[in-house]
């Protein structure tokens, strides 16, 4: 139950989680899906309570709790609860009624099942990288400048995959100061053979005139489609709004959340780290007579976006709502 | 393998157990913290509405041990039944922590030969103190000891420090420290406490310079007493018994490190926080700075609670719990933590202060810098600034609390007073003729407190260092009160109450009250330790030079007896004095050290027994020049060299008497020499005692 600190980077953060989660539906007792559905539910909580500004803990949750739903269903009926996503509005309100279940019924094998369905999820969290990084070349032009911002292990690999097919591009690198994580995508990059660029923070919109393309990474997606990204995004996305350069976004499916941003102060929506990198702690007298913020996250409103890059294809952001209703159920949105 | 006998044998025989062990003393030993830390250990002091242990127990959790032992002396009973309740007693918890009672042990070397008795460590752990908040990274820094220590057996101690420069708010007089450090090996050579070298000067063996090529001196180092050690450590303990504390303990090894071979490292940890609530100016800073998230990710809303509140993080760095009341029209301005249930009255102004879970907070309060813990009360029109408010305390009406206040467990003050700067409140004490407590509730408190008070000035009834807390106190209040810079030393001290129209020196009344306190510690038999505070505070309310103070230390000690029965004479008397001066021994110790101070005190005794009250003395009186001095030697005080040369020196008055009448010099003069005649005996026989020492040799 210790998703500390030690584990960094959402796509370690989902996986643990649903490994975690197999680990706990297969030691506990219950004898019915509801029962299952609460254990999973209440370990969900404290998993969640346990990283706030993790969103990819709840995603999985409740991924998992929709994979309980339909192996249920299909356990039952011997086909799937939600059928086919392309179903029609009418057919599904002819069906919703006779789906309402209190999944108490005991179904054959269930936990076999549930189990099956999890360990095809955990490859698909394996795997949704490589997928991203195989559309690289359709998104990607010979020749190009694309921009990125501090590192993000899907931008990083979508961008060397399309250097393995000898495309020639261009990329300029925002470091993203404080934490500086660009410097190190730009080393990986260079080292890759790609002709790359380190910018600072503040010269984004200078150098934005000449770029073709931003492709960046993000920590979530918003149910709206807007994004909960490395601070500095925004400013970026305005930029390129500005000068009317497509920013592409690349999160892999886990990413994707039903969480929407009311209002800037949202509890649990930014992260605020030590004012360490900002100012040195060394620095004396001014810390008592001044205020420091280190905040991680930045948001950008979803009309900023212009195509989200999933493991599953892309997307624009307005249809990031279909996605939504794809992987989780409408009950589990708030656990 | 280095010949290092039982412990490097049992090491590798144990290899498989690669546990990370630590050991926490959820123990000071010492009270700094009293009256507060009566009824609290010091160790669940709540900071930012956390048990301070607990920051500790995270601390090292995240840095990988596995295994705590943490040592409870004091009110032993309330750190394992936090320990029990706390999320350290999970099945899931990632770490075993095995609370070790070791009632009886007064320092933190007793509590580490008992656990070398215990044999709990098995290989290299972590030692700190139970007040220690750090995010450092461990790791790394235990990942070099152990590889330092495959290559060198010797080097048993790392010390981490944090870079703090001075001036910088996280930094308590009391715990500054300089050290030497050899450049090329990162060895600690030299390790002093400035405060506990009474001047402003440091003193350096010359070793230090001598023997190193290239020596780093550094006084830019925050010590949060944090240090990872090897397994030999205990043992090291075990074997020297008069290894006390961690100092001590440093000091021993760098002292013995030609003959032991053992080392000490230093790292300095520039990224990262560290500080020890050492005192309530540690306390005040230490919460401010886990406000301002330094300590991040120990921060109030990061997922290290222990006590299920969730506190909400707003700009301002205002931190909410659940089910906190807010009026309206409140003002909750910047560093503001509200616990659980509180509630804030319209109109009330907050800011840098902490307050606890289920506090009441009225109308038109202001509350500025302060640390108010659960249950407390205040009621509307109050204003407190920079004060310390303990559970169950309650405020009426109109109060004002001056900066440094310190209110202890259940105490009511008010309606409409106003307390003093750096006033300790206590809720019982102790009658005069120390028999039973005196609770406030019995009625007849203090009329100060106001009349539904039910509060007693603190009086440190243990006799334990109450000046330092005097000090400490003092300190808290002030450097907030005036932002001045801590260089100034002088503030530190009893008089900074008093207007600073003192700063000359004062010698005659710094003598007459210096006789008082002596005449005092003899009567109430206060201890050596506490007189040497006593006396250096006056020195500081006086603005007295040392050089002057190892004159007028001895003229006292030589007076006193004399002040308190006029009448004394002959053997009589030199049997008082010299059980005077036997009490007082360690006194003069403190004062008389180097050869300047010696000729001071011959001087000084010289003077005193001539002056003008002995003036119609017989020899009988100048016998006890001898005497006195024969027993100063003996004791050590004086050295053979110093009384040879006192001896045969001019008489010093006469190049500094210009202003006194030469029949006075004259006087002075034969003195010198009947004082010169007295003592011969004893400088013939010092002098054949010394060829007969030199003969043997």
């Amino acid at each position: 139950m210790y998703v500390c600190i030690t584990i960094q980077g959402s796509f370690n953060v989902a996986y643990t989680t649903v490994s975690l989660l197999v680990r706990i539906i297969s030691q506990t007792k219950w004898s019915n899906a509801k029962e299952l559905m609460d254990i999973v539910r209440a370990e969900g909580k404290k998993l969640m309570s346990s990283q706030p500004s993790e969103s990819a803990i709840g995603n999985m949750v409740r991924r998992v709790l929709k994979i309980i739903r339909e192996e249920y269903a299909s356990g039952l009926k011997g086909k799937s609860e939600e059928g086919d996503p392309q179903e029609s509005l009418r057919n599904k309100l002819l069906t919703a009624e006779g789906n309402i279940d209190d999944f108490t019924r005991s179904v054959k094998d269930l936990k076999a099942t549930v189990i099956e369905a999890m360990t095809e999820l955990k490859t698909e969290i394996e795997t949704s990288v490589d997928n991203i990084a195989t559309q690289a070349l359709e998104h990607i032009h010979s020749n190009e400048v694309i921009m990125t911002a501090g590192k993000s292990k899907t931008v990083e690999a979508f961008l060397k995959d399309a250097a393995r097919y000898k495309r020639k591009f261009q990329v300029i690198v925002v470091e993203c100061a404080p934490f500086y994580h660009g410097q190190e995508l730009a080393v990986s990059l260079a080292k890759a053979g790609i002709e790359t660029t380190v910018i600072n923070d503040s010269a984004v919109f200078a150098i934005m005139s000449r770029v073709n393309k931003v492709i960046m990474g993000t920590h979530t997606v918003m149910a709206n489609g807007g994004l909960k990204a490395i601070s500095g995004s925004h400013a970026i996305a305005l930029a390129a709004k500005h000068y009317s350069v497509p920013i592409v976004v690349c999160a892999p499916a886990f990413k994707l959340s039903p969480e929407f941003l009311c209002s800037n102060d949202q509890d649990a929506f930014n992260k605020f780290e030590s004012p360490e990198d900002v100012m040195r702690f060394s620095e004396g007298k001014i810390l008592s007579k001044v205020q420091i913020y280190n905040p991680v996250f930045d948001y950008v409103p979803p009309e900023l976006v212009t195509l989200y890059i999933f493991n599953i294809g892309g997307t624009a952001p307005s249809y990031v709502y279909r996605l939504l209703s794809e992987f989780y159920h409408p009950d589990d949105h708030v656990l | 393998m280095a010949p290092k006998g039982k412990s490097g044998g049992a090491n590798s025989d144990l290899k498989q157990e690669d546990i990370l062990q630590a050991v926490v003393f959820a123990d000071s030993f010492v009270s700094t913290f009293a009256p507060v830390s009566d009824d609290i250990p010091r160790a669940l002091f709540p900071v930012a509405n956390s048990a301070l242990l607990d920051y500790a127990l995270e601390f090292l959790c995240s840095g990988g041990v596995q295994e705590i032992f943490v040592v409870c002396c004091h009110l032993a009973g309330q750190v394992r039944e936090h320990l029990k309740n706390s999320r350290w007693n999970d099945k899931s918890s990632p770490c075993n922590v095995v609370p070790v009672v070791t009632e009886g042990c007064l320092s933190m070397g007793d509590a580490l030969r008992d656990i070398d008795a215990k044999s709990l460590i098995r290989s290299d752990f972590v030692l700190i103190y139970g007040d220690v908040v750090s995010n450092i990274k461990l790791q790394p820094i235990i990942d070099e000891h152990k590889n330092r220590r495959e290559k060198d057996k010797s080097a048993i101690m790392t010390m981490v420090f944090r870079e703090v420069p001075p001036g910088h708010a996280t930094r308590c007089p009391q715990d500054d420290i300089v050290l030497a450090v050899d450049n090329e090996t990162q060895n600690v050579i030299h390790y002093q406490r400035i405060a506990d070298s009474d001047t402003k000067h440091l003193q350096f063996p010359v070793e230090v310079i001598m023997e190193h090529k290239d020596v780093q001196i550094r006084y830019d180092l925050l010590d949060a007493n944090i240090s990872i050690c090897s397994p030999q450590v205990p043992q090291l303990f075990t074997d020297n018994f008069d290894y006390e504390t961690r100092d001590s303990f440093v000091k021993g090894i760098l002292i013995n490190e030609e003959i032991m071979g053992n080392t000490i490292k230093m790292c300095v940890v520039k990224d990262a926080y560290a500080a020890r609530v050492s005192s309530l100016q540690m306390y005040d800073a230490v919460s401010q700075d886990i406000l301002n998230r330094w300590t991040y990710p120990f921060v109030p809303d990061g997922c290290h609670r222990h006590n299920k509140d969730n506190f909400s993080y707003g700009r301002h760095n205002i931190y909410l719990s659940k089910n906190v009341t807010l009026a309206r029209d409140c003002m909750l301005v910047e560093n503001v933590m509200l616990g659980r249930e509180s509630a804030v009255g319209s109109k009330t102004t907050i800011s840098h202060s902490v307050i606890g879970k289920n506090c009441k907070i009225g109308n038109n309060v202001v509350i500025k810098g302060s640390y108010l813990w659960n249950d407390v009360t205040v009621e509307d029109n109050c204003v407190i600034e920079t004060s310390l408010l303990c559970n169950n305390v309650t405020v009426y009406s109109g109060v004002k609390l001056s900066p440094g206040c310190v209110l202890s467990s259940k105490v009511c003050v008010g309606p409409s007073i106003e307390l003093k700067s750096g006033t300790v409140v206590v809720h019982s004490q102790e009658d005069d003729f120390g028999e039973g407590t005196m609770d406030a509730t019995d009625g007849g408190c203090d009329a100060m407190f106001g009349s539904k008070g039910k509060a007693f000035l603190y009086k440190d009834t243990s006799g334990d260092d109450s000046d330092v807390e005097e000090v400490t106190r003092q300190v808290w209040g002030i450097t907030i009160e005036t932002e001045s810079s801590s260089d100034e030393d002088s503030e530190c001290s009893e008089g900074s109450e008093s207007p600073p129209d003192s700063l000359q020196p004062d010698v005659p009344v710094y003598y007459t009250e210096m006789l008082d306190t002596v005449q005092r510690s003899k009567d109430e038999n206060i201890s050596c330790e506490n007189l040497i505070l006593e006396i250096n505070s006056l020195k500081h309310a006086y603005n007295i030079s040392i050089k002057e103070l190892t004159g007028l230390v001895v003229k006292v000690l030589l007076d006193q007896p004399f002040s308190e029965n006029p009448s004394l004479s002959g053997a009589q008397a030199l049997k008082v004095l010299t059980d005077s001066l036997k009490r007082h021994l360690m006194v003069l110790k403190n004062y008389i050290k180097n050869e300047e101070s010696q000729r001071q005190c011959l001087e000084a005794i010289e003077a005193r027994l001539q002056s003008h009250d002995f003036a119609s003395a017989s020899s009988a009186h100048l016998q006890l020049v001898t005497k006195v001095i024969h027993f100063l030697y003996e004791a050590d005080v004086l050295l053979e060299q110093t009384i040879l040369k006192w001896y045969r020196q001019v008489p010093s008055n006469r190049n500094r008497g210009n202003n006194s009448d030469d029949e006075d010099l004259e006087d002075r003069d034969n003195k010198h020499a009947e004082v010169r005649k007295q003592v011969a005996p004893l400088i013939k026989w010092l002098e054949e005692a010394d060829e007969e020492s030199s003969e043997e040799d």
